[in-house]
């Protein structure tokens, strides 16, 4: 109870904040990073010399991302606004501001773009392994079409490193600790609402 | 010391065929997310420097 206590003590007045993130957002990206963190653990490690029996728990992890990225698409383009997540030259140009900045939009994208890949090409090698899902078949494809699917699928993992250090990093930032805060919480005071329309109209924030 | 991007290997005729991506990338895509971390650490102190503040 006391812990309780303190932390709505430490909450700000709820006229002084403003909402960022749903609930089911929030939820969407903390086990899109569990996922993804697991598959590139399990995937990568055995890799680099640690051995350990991976791939029950790299395929079953992979049908987790891929039911998540189901429900973010369908959730994207049905229920919220697509254009939130996009940005044009003369946006930028003009430094419009949105609910992304610039910098945060084309993380998403790349993410987006490594996931997809990883995740269609996982499925597709689930026909190369015994799962209760699929009658194994390595036949589908010729040797020549698994090696570009490997390579797809590797090439997405291996540019995942990059792009999660990254995203850690630039999260991490003293002057993006409102975006953390908002991941975890939900909301951002309205001072720093105010403090991020500043930095991006001045050019200050929007590409960092 | 040359990089290599690709895993080859051969099929039943002995013609080489794809298996997939180099592991050594790893490394690579770790040194990567290393550069940009120092890259944007340097660019700060760049731009600090210029602007005269703290």
């Amino acid at each position: 109870m006391a812990v309780a206590a303190d932390h709505i003590r430490e909450l700000p007045p709820r006229a002084e904040t403003v909402q960022r993130h749903a609930g089911i957002d929030r939820a969407f990206h903390w086990l899109t990073a569990a996922c993804m963190l697991l598959l590139m653990a399990t995937g990568l490690l055995p890799h680099v010399g640690i051995r350990f029996e991976w791939l029950p728990l790299h395929w079953t992890t992979g049908i987790g991302l891929t039911a998540l990225v189901v429900f973010h698409l369908v959730r994207s383009l049905v229920w919220k606004n697509i254009r939130t997540i996009w940005f044009s030259v003369a946006a930028l140009r003009a430094r419009a501001v949105g609910k992304y900045s610039v910098a945060q939009k084309l993380m998403h994208h790349a993410m987006s773009l490594i996931v997809l890949a990883t995740v269609i090409t996982g499925l597709l090698m689930l026909k190369k392994i015994s799962t209760p899902l699929l009658v194994r078949d390595p036949y589908i494809f010729s040797l020549s079409t698994w090696g570009y699917v490997y390579v797809i699928h590797g090439l997405a993992a291996i540019g995942a490193i990059t792009l999660v250090i990254a995203h850690v990093y630039f999260g991490l930032l003293p002057q993006n600790r409102m975006y953390l805060r908002a991941m975890v919480s939900g909301w951002m005071t309205r001072r720093d609402q105010r403090a991020r329309v500043a930095g991006i109209r001045s050019g200050e924030t929007h590409l960092t | 010391m040359s990089l290599e991007l690709f895993r080859t290997g051969h099929d039943m005729w002995g013609r080489p065929v794809l298996e997939g991506v180099s592991w050594s990338l790893i490394w690579l895509a770790l040194a990567a997310g290393v550069a940009i971390i120092i890259g944007h650490q340097l660019y700060r102190l760049f731009r600090r420097g210029r602007s005269g503040g703290p």
